[in-house]
């Protein structure tokens, strides 16, 4: 048989960003589709659902993340964002480079072609994320019920905010202008469920807002694309002529649901409102601030912790509750005019436990110098975490300690060390592919990590001494004449930087005994130096 | 002339031990034998030297080795205000190198005591390793205290000086070199007498020509 003539471009696939899906022009059939197979719709009572839907979401993410003057200076010129796909393949790009002809979904390389000024961005995932949130807490103003549908877009239940702020049109304008003001421009349809709402969302240039009684005949005009199912379930449906969502409504439910899955036939169901669905809304993060004033003025710093300590009880409830952990808690410390000392408590690791917070507090508060008495203080959390799920042996415990246990016991010694000897004080070594034995280790901040990687040496490599002297000392070189040196082991390396040595190491052993590294510094006119000790 | 032995309540010090209480091996024989079979399960260790460069982490070495085998991943050694600089290359040359090293040098006396005492209680770390001048008994005491508590090792070097001095340390070395081997007097041991012996701790190698 051969194929008909298709009356529509071929689609690409769907972006992972969220693209509008607008390559794909369909052609609407004029005739009313034949009536008698379309499910009736049963009204379900109660529920008004918004749907947002952002374009060129990876882009307006990616502006997010940068600070202001990055971003007014970025702005002006064409801008493209790329996926870490093989392609770089570009997701959005701004009006300055759409000129250039560049849209979602070239290469790099052919946006290059186009405009050599192109300035590109990497895609963020976190920010994209983050940035949602903010839109989300900002919807917060209209419904408390949101709901996040990743990438780009949100439903929010508006029933109830459709007769406080006086009708749909309001609702629609409100968030309209809202938007605006920052910078964004939002995709907006009203249906009576969430799925057919997000639907009518992606192809709507215009706010549209969908009857009950019109749902299905609206939707079934809609585009497959605008599911935004995989590629191959798509084309799969385009090859047995299925252009429209209502193409698809009408064909058997058994035979559709083996060629797509049930997963997909029950998001059609849902979209209908023949099944119900069930959101998870949107909780906007937790934030914690108690503030205290105090009776009496205080001067010293171990009464004040113990009253600070007796208050951080309070936080162990909230937390305790809402099965959270803190992994930073800002004290601050009002003094008479307005005065201010902060106390930052910080965490190697999120923590619910106040005892050992106020263990810190105490090492903490030891080192503040009171500019004057406090009269009140705040304890405030701006970040909380899900606290980790431990799981303990069923059997065997009181065995030794499981792996979490003592990476935490580690995290904890490690803020216990900080607080009192300071934040650079604890050092973790490690060692460095370098022959000189000054740059052969490294010195890292101490962190708990999970796993050493294996250093390999080179199996060539003579023994080195375990201390180094941290400023090689000078020694005569009369001493070294009955000392019968071992050596030499050469070393000259390190030309290409500052640091260029050339130098010949030996072992020598002290008149009392001690076994030490010296070398002969060939660039100081053969000056022996003592470089390390065989403890 | 009267054999205390036939005395009752007394007895030989040795038979103190008999209660073959755990112990961990030193690597060195001579030195198992000096201490009853090994390094007491958990100690507080004194090590006494006024000279480094002599073999004082070499004696240590193969209790730090087995001790970072056993424990549950990821292992962790506390070196705390040590004279110089430890050598990150030559700990993995001595089979350290599969274990995390946290460093904290130029510490005062009193704030390596507090962070040795705080290591210990924590329980987050394979062995302790601290170097003092100057410590007071009270202090030595809460770490023989800590040590027992969470059976984690601690390791405090001091001055030959302090010899003299009583101290609640679980077993107390002072060390001294002698040609190229390693004097060791086993000052206290507990249930076992006092006894000087020599080790070979690998050094001649290391001064040998032909190398």
């Amino acid at each position: 048989m051969k194929s008909l003539p298709l009356p529509f471009e071929l689609p690409i696939p769907p972006e992972p960003g969220g693209a509008r899906p607008r390559a794909l022009r369909v052609v609407v059939p004029s005739t009313t589709p034949s009536p008698s197979p379309l499910p009736s719709p049963r009204r379900r009572r109660g529920s008004i659902w918004l749907a947002l839907h952002f374009r060129d979401w990876p882009l307006r993410a990616a502006l997010s993340a940068l600070s202001e003057p990055e971003r007014a200076a970025l702005e002006v010129q064409p801008l493209a964002v790329v996926d870490a796909d093989r392609r770089s393949t570009v997701l959005a790009c701004n009006e300055a480079a759409a000129e250039f002809g560049i849209r979602a979904g070239h290469s790099m390389n052919a946006a290059i072609a186009l405009s050599a000024d192109t300035h590109f961005l990497p895609r963020t995932s976190a920010s994209e994320v983050e940035l949602l949130r903010k839109v989300a807490e900002l919807c917060g103003r209209y419904t408390s019920a949101v709901s996040l549908q990743p990438p780009n877009e949100l439903t929010l239940e508006v029933r109830g905010s459709v007769r406080l702020f006086g009708g749909i049109a309001a609702v629609v304008d409100l968030i309209q202008s809202d938007f605006k003001q920052r910078g964004l421009d939002p995709q907006i349809a009203m249906s009576s469920t969430a799925q057919s709402s997000l639907w009518l969302a992606r192809m709507a240039d215009t706010p549209r807002v969908i009857q009950p009684r019109e749902l299905i005949q609206n939707i079934s005009r809609l585009p497959i694309s605008v599911l935004l199912w995989p590629a191959d379930i798509e084309l799969r449906l385009i090859r047995f002529g299925v252009l429209t969502v209502g193409d698809l409504l009408r064909l058997p439910r058994g035979g559709l649901a083996r060629r797509i899955g049930y997963e997909r036939l029950a998001e059609l169901d849902r979209a209908i409102g023949r099944h119900p669905e069930v959101r998870h809304y949107f909780a906007a993060a937790e934030m914690y601030s108690d503030p205290v004033a105090l009776d009496f003025e205080i001067e010293t710093t171990g009464l004040l912790s113990t009253i600070i300590e007796k208050r951080l009880r309070r936080l162990q409830t909230f937390l305790t509750r809402r099965n959270l952990s803190v992994d930073a808690i800002r004290i601050q410390l009002r003094h008479r005019e307005q005065r201010v000392t902060p106390v930052m408590l910080g965490l190697a690791s999120p923590t619910a436990d106040m005892h050992h917070v106020s263990q810190l507090l105490r090492e903490q508060l030891a080192r503040v110098q009171l500019p004057a008495p406090v009269i009140a203080f705040s304890i405030s959390v701006e970040r909380m975490h899900p606290t980790p799920e431990i799981t303990h042996e069923l059997f065997n415990s009181s065995a030794a300690p499981t792996r979490l246990a003592r990476t935490d016991a580690q995290a904890r010694l490690l803020e216990q060390l900080r607080s009192r000897l300071g934040e650079a004080a604890v050092r973790s070594i490690d060692t460095r592919a370098d022959y000189r034995p000054e740059l052969a280790q490294r010195a890292l901040s101490a962190d708990v990590q999970s796993e050493k990687t294996r250093e390999s040496l080179p199996k060539s490599l003579a023994s080195r001494p375990f201390w180094l002297l941290c400023e090689p000392r000078d020694i005569p070189s009369t001493k070294l004449r009955k000392a019968r040196p071992v050596g030499p082991e050469r070393v000259e390396t390190g030309w290409w930087d500052d640091h260029f040595a050339v130098r010949d190491y030996y072992r020598i052993s002290s008149p009392q005994g001690a076994l030490g590294w010296v070398y002969r510094d060939h660039l100081q006119s053969g000056r022996w130096r003592l470089h390390g000790l065989f403890g | 002339m009267i054999d205390p032995l036939q005395i009752p309540h007394v007895w030989r010090a040795q038979s103190l031990r008999s209660q073959a209480s755990a112990t961990e091996p030193t690597g060195f024989d001579a030195l198992d034998a000096a201490l009853g079979g090994g390094w007491p399960v958990p100690a507080l260790l004194e090590v006494l030297t006024d000279l480094y460069g002599i073999g004082e982490l070499q004696v240590i070495l193969p209790l730090l080795r087995a001790l970072t085998k056993r424990t549950p991943a990821p292992p962790l050694i506390a070196w705390l205000n040590p004279p110089h600089q430890p050598n990150a290359v030559a700990l993995v040359q001595h089979g350290l190198g599969g274990c995390h090293h946290w460093l904290a040098m130029n510490l005062s006396s009193q704030d390596t005591l507090w962070a040795m005492e705080r290591a210990l209680k924590a329980d987050a770390c394979s062995a302790v390793l601290a170097w003092a001048p100057t410590v007071d008994t009270a202090s030595l005491r809460r770490l023989r205290l800590a040590v027992s508590t969470k059976g984690v090792y601690g390791i405090l070097y001091r001055p030959t000086s302090v010899a003299v001095q009583a101290s609640p340390a679980h077993v107390r070395l002072q060390l001294s070199s002698h040609s190229s081997l390693l004097q060791v007097k086993v000052l206290k041991a507990q249930g076992r007498k006092p006894s000087d012996l020599v080790l070979d701790v690998d050094r001649a190698r290391l001064l040998d020509m032909r190398r």
